[in-house]
């Protein structure tokens, strides 16, 4: 089974925000009580996740979303929350601070203009406000921005920008249709062919800044595909993506998909609103739904993902490539200076990326305790149970069911 | 949804039992909170055995929290020592109860003048047990201290004035060890209790040694020997005639096994436990069903402790305990056999005369519960 990373629920469809690029408040509004939630929490922590995102809407528009926070972290997961940052002043940041929230994660789009006319106005200013209210006590906060038409070529500001607030970590994630029920306005956020060299050129200068200034981004690899997929151009298979087996996406409903792509009704695992997720995780319905997947083939996507190999692994490639095509020793001088160069780097820039894991996982120390823990859950000693026992449970699970099904 | 939830409590119970696992969490967990007492019985080996040790309240808010996390069944049940020797018992029950977990507590009575009984009857416990080991002033005074048995009846009046006074509270209950002195005196209890006003009477027959349960040895002091025998069952005759006719007397299993107990008779057949039932966290932070401990919720999570080796071993010793001892750490009798739980459901959806669909959504979900184990068992 592989490893249980984390589950993203949307524990509320409302929203403070009209943002044009997201029709999730437009949604019935549909949610899970607080026993319910907390109970969902409680099974993700026994099955195993790690961390337990909070995401909306506006997860902040719940009212027991703080008792929410405490209840993950009483069940020893790590909890994010993401937010438009609404709400977030002093007093709630302390909150969030008492509840334990590890990272909480604010959309920002641009400079105040942009951000504006994609979010409406005001949000720039409550965004910058909960940032600063954030770093006052000390929650460790990220940045993520929605990338399309009207800002891709504010992503280096962004950049700028986090480096200021002390922000580790930036997630750029290009405009996804799946966030907008109305398909003609799609058009409106895709770029056009002609300026893609353009955004070649931004999307470069982003990778060099981030690295200048240690601020962890995507991988090198899914930028450079921004462009082309912004530009309509159908995107292939990621490699490595194991979203359908270690993440579990729940929508405000409590309806639960292999993963926020694959939709359809058919691959409807469950409700945690009717179901345990203890029960649905791993059920028959749930694995027959996996092997589907497996075997019709996944539609491939952009979702940005925290957990993706960094920028290190394609260095390591080009560097490889250039050994093979060496031929003078001082070419081989010039490439180890670059490589200790890089390597340097690359330490700094992992120290930082440890800074945010280290609060969206857990500390080193936490994890090897976690795996200690799993380790020592797995090797219980051989069980005493004969092969009678088992077959005599059997037998009395079939008599009890006869009896049961009597009474239908 | 109610008799689905008792249905898959008790399934979960059962397989937990046959199949190793831990699908269940405990029903009871018995904290013991200090090892310091007001008296110093001759039959309690808390006092002896733990000596010099206190439950730090960090830890055990820190269980709490886990407890309340579980999302099952399980009561907490405060003892000691005498737990209200602790300046912070209300403290910890407070916290308790503020997430949700049903609280109770057992005292000797000692300390609960009108001032205290009045905090505890408002401090929101489902339930305070007071020992009461004799009928007479003498046997119980010769158990416990001199003094202790005024000390007990003042004890249980100011619990029962503050809760008419409140118009609520706790449910009073009275705790009696059958033991060889005051086996005579048994059934007099009932009605001195019933006098005072209390809500429920509870008996359960002595163990000889803390550190061994076992310990069935004719010659054990307060044992009942063969020779007296005649007079338990003459005792439990009456109690069981009032019981019948008037109730309060709450009976964890059938009576009768008491004798068969002394008897040193008492076998796996007649009453066994469920490992997975009960824990007891002692004052050391140990954590134990029965035996050998599971780990120290000083060191490690509670949930942890349930999921370590040593659990697993002192569980698999008890599948196989020959002797069992009565204890309140009742099993649910109910929960032996798939059969039984499924027959309970049926006769409790008969009894309650519940709809033709409900009913059927009712089997339905059963049935499926039980294709979940059969699954696991395969």
């Amino acid at each position: 089974m592989a490893r249980l990373k984390e589950i993203i629920f949307c524990v509320t469809n409302r929203c403070n925000l009209r943002c044009r690029m997201c029709d999730i408040p437009h949604n019935k509004t549909e949610e899970l009580s607080t026993d319910r939630l907390k109970q969902v929490i409680t099974d993700a922590a026994r099955l195993g996740f790690y961390t337990f995102v909070f995401s909306g809407g506006e997860p902040l528009l719940r009212d027991d979303i703080f008792e929410l926070i405490s209840h993950a972290k009483a069940s020893h997961m790590t909890a994010c929350l993401t937010s438009n940052g609404h709400k977030i002043d002093d007093q709630v940041a302390g909150r969030l601070f008492e509840a334990g929230v590890d990272v909480v994660n604010i959309s920002i789009d641009g400079p105040q203009q942009i951000h504006d006319h994609l979010r409406g106005k005001g949000a720039f200013k409550t965004a910058i406000e909960a940032l600063e209210n954030l770093k006052k006590h000390k929650i460790e906060a990220t940045v993520a921005t929605m990338v399309c038409r009207d800002n891709y070529e504010n992503m280096p500001y962004i950049v700028e920008f986090s480096k200021l607030y002390g922000v580790t970590t930036i997630m750029f994630q290009p405009f996804s249709r799946l966030f907008v029920s109305d398909k003609s306005r799609e058009k409106e956020f895709f770029i056009n062919k002609k300026d893609l060299d353009n955004a070649a050129g931004i999307i470069e200068e982003v990778i060099e800044r981030a690295g200048r200034e240690h601020i962890s981004i995507n991988p090198e690899g899914y930028l450079r595909r921004i462009p082309s997929y912004l530009s309509g151009e159908p995107v292939g298979l990621r490699h490595g993506c194991e979203g359908i087996y270690d993440t579990c996406s729940i929508r405000s409903k409590g309806d639960i998909f292999p993963c926020w792509v694959i939709n359809d009704s058919d691959k409807l695992i469950g409700n945690v609103g009717k179901t345990r997720l203890f029960d649905l995780w791993d059920s028959e319905r749930h694995k027959r739904i996996k092997r589907m997947v497996e075997e019709g083939g996944c539609p491939g996507c952009m979702m940005s993902c925290y957990d993706e190999v960094f920028g290190p692994n394609e260095q390591k490639k080009t560097h490889l490539n250039k050994i093979s095509k060496l031929k003078s020793p001082r070419a081989y001088s010039r490439l180890i200076n670059r490589l200790i160069q890089d390597t340097r780097g690359i330490m700094a820039h992992i120290g930082n990326r440890y800074r945010f894991y280290r609060s969206y996982r857990g500390s080193l120390k936490a994890v090897f305790k976690r795996l200690v823990k799993r380790f020592q859950r797995s090797v219980l000693p051989k069980r005493s149970l004969g092969k009678g026992e088992i077959s005599k449970a059997l037998q009395e699970i079939k008599i009890a069911k006869k009896r049961l099904e009597r009474e239908l | 949804m109610d008799y689905l939830k008792e249905f898959e409590t008790n399934l979960a119970y059962h397989f937990s039992e046959v199949l190793e696992y831990l699908f269940a969490r405990p029903y009871w967990v018995y904290v013991s909170l200090s090892h310091k007492c007001t008296y110093n019985c001759q039959m309690c080996g808390v006092v002896k055995i733990l000596k010099g040790y206190e439950l730090p309240r960090e830890t055990l808010e820190k269980a709490l929290d886990e407890i309340a996390g579980w999302d099952w069944d399980c009561s907490v049940i405060l003892t000691g020592g005498e737990p209200f020797l602790r300046a912070d018992i209300f403290e910890l029950i407070d916290y308790a109860v503020r997430r949700g977990i049903p609280v109770e507590s057992v005292s000797n009575g000692s300390l609960i003048d009108k001032e205290l009984a009045h905090k505890i009857i408002s401090s929101g416990l489902e339930n305070i047990a007071i020992s009461l080991d004799g009928a007479k002033e003498a046997t119980h005074d010769s158990i416990r201290q001199k003094g202790s048995f005024s000390q007990a009846m003042n004890a249980i009046r100011n619990l029962v004035l503050a809760k008419e006074e409140l118009g609520r509270g706790p449910q009073i209950s009275v705790w009696t060890t059958i033991m060889k002195e005051n086996v005579t005196e048994l059934y007099d209890i009932i009605p001195l209790a019933r006098g005072l006003g209390i809500d429920c009477l509870v008996y359960h027959p002595v163990v000889v040694a803390q550190d061994d349960m076992q310990n069935t040895s004719p010659d054990a002091p307060f044992w009942i020997r063969q020779d007296n025998l005649k007079l338990l069952k003459g005792q439990i005759d009456k109690i069981c005639d009032y019981q019948d006719k008037n109730g309060l007397v709450a009976f964890l299993h059938d009576p009768y096994l008491w004798v068969k107990h002394f008897e040193g008779a008492l076998t796996r057949q007649d009453w066994k436990c469920n490992p997975f039932v009960f824990i007891n966290i002692g004052p050391d932070g140990e954590v134990r069903s029965c035996g050998s401990s599971f780990g120290n919720i000083g060191k490690r999570s509670l949930d942890d402790c349930l999921h370590t080796k040593e659990a697993h071993k002192a569980r698999c010793l008890m599948k196989k305990c020959q002797k069992p001892c009565l204890q309140t750490c009742w099993a649910h009798p109910v929960s032996d056999s798939p059969i039984f739980i499924a027959d309970a459901l049926i006769k409790r959806l008969k009894e309650d005369k519940v709809g033709t669909e409900k009913k059927r959504e009712i089997i339905e979900k059963a049935i499926a519960a039980l294709e979940r184990y059969e699954d696991i068992a395969k």
